[in-house]
């Protein structure tokens, strides 16, 4: 009963997604109107913020994950962190991606060594190597303990990001939205607004629903793995 | 490539790899149920044995 209430859950959220997805391209490709200097390029911006807000909660989960998995030694705390760390590699990979595709046209380069995006690239990096730390030790145990650990230090990495705009000379614009001396309705026009905020929720949407179907990835294979273990045994 | 060019090179890596990415998921549940059932067939007949 329980199952099958919760895959009733899962559909819903899918569905639910889906219409957020349709909506939140709608109102940023056609919707929403151009940007007075950029011109039809700014839509990017409708992808590029709320992936990287995905990608900052997906590792906020990690790191949540991690201590909670460095406290109680439980194996749904390691399968939850471990879960939401490959998503959120997707997701910055994909930010780093769109990023560079909307730097091409405004900036002149697809790449430069600017403190947010190198700071991004390291988060990146910190992450892929978290995967791939998982996927080398095979005492399941000690892996999760290592990637506790580096969950919790490459989550650190976040906050530094967030204010490398304000730290240093950068060529990334300071942020629109989370400005600390602006609310977000003055600072940008409500059609803008309200294509990012369809977006935003859209990916929220689709974040949690990638999440619990790698949640049950990750529950299979450590019963798989038990199952194997109990059989040779 | 004009501006609509680099929007749609954006929209269409990141859905293809959203896209891609779930269809992967989908593929490892699938393919660690059928390792779980395997496995308990194997159980079974190991136990009727």
């Amino acid at each position: 009963m329980a199952t099958k209430e919760l895959k009733r859950s899962r559909g819903i959220l899918g569905s639910l997604t889906l219409v957020f997805i349709a909506v939140g391209l709608y109102f940023g490709l056609v919707k929403a109107p151009p940007d007075a200097n950029q011109g039809d390029l700014q839509r990017i911006m409708y992808l590029h913020i709320p992936s990287i807000l995905t990608a900052y909660l997906s590792f906020f989960i990690v790191f949540v994950g991690s201590c909670m998995y460095l406290w109680k030694r439980e194996q749904r705390d390691d399968i939850l962190a471990r879960s939401a760390a490959e998503i959120g590699v997707v997701f910055t990979a994909l930010t780093i991606i769109e990023g560079s595709i909307w730097g091409r046209p405004t900036w002149g380069v697809w790449w430069t060594w600017d403190a947010r995006l190198t700071l991004t690239a390291i988060l990146l990096i910190i992450f892929a190597g978290y995967l791939m730390l998982r996927s080398l030790i095979e005492d399941e145990e000690r892996g999760a303990v290592a990637g506790a650990v580096l969950g919790i230090i490459g989550f650190l990495d976040i906050p530094l990001i967030h204010m490398s705009v304000y730290w240093w000379r950068t060529l990334h614009q300071p942020p629109s939205i989370l400005r600390p001396d602006k609310a977000p309705w003055e600072n940008v026009h409500p059609a803008m607004l309200t294509a990012l905020a369809l977006n935003f929720v859209a990916f929220m949407l689709l974040y949690f629903y990638l999440l619990s179907l790698r949640i049950r990835v990750g529950e299979s294979e450590a019963k798989a793995q038990r199952a194997v273990l109990e059989g040779t045994a | 490539m004009d501006r609509w060019g680099y929007v749609i090179l954006a929209y269409g890596i990141v859905w293809t790899g959203i896209g891609l990415y779930w269809l992967s998921l989908r593929m490892r549940l699938k393919r660690t149920r059928a390792k779980l059932s395997e496995v308990a067939a194997r159980k079974k007949t190991g136990t009727h044995a």
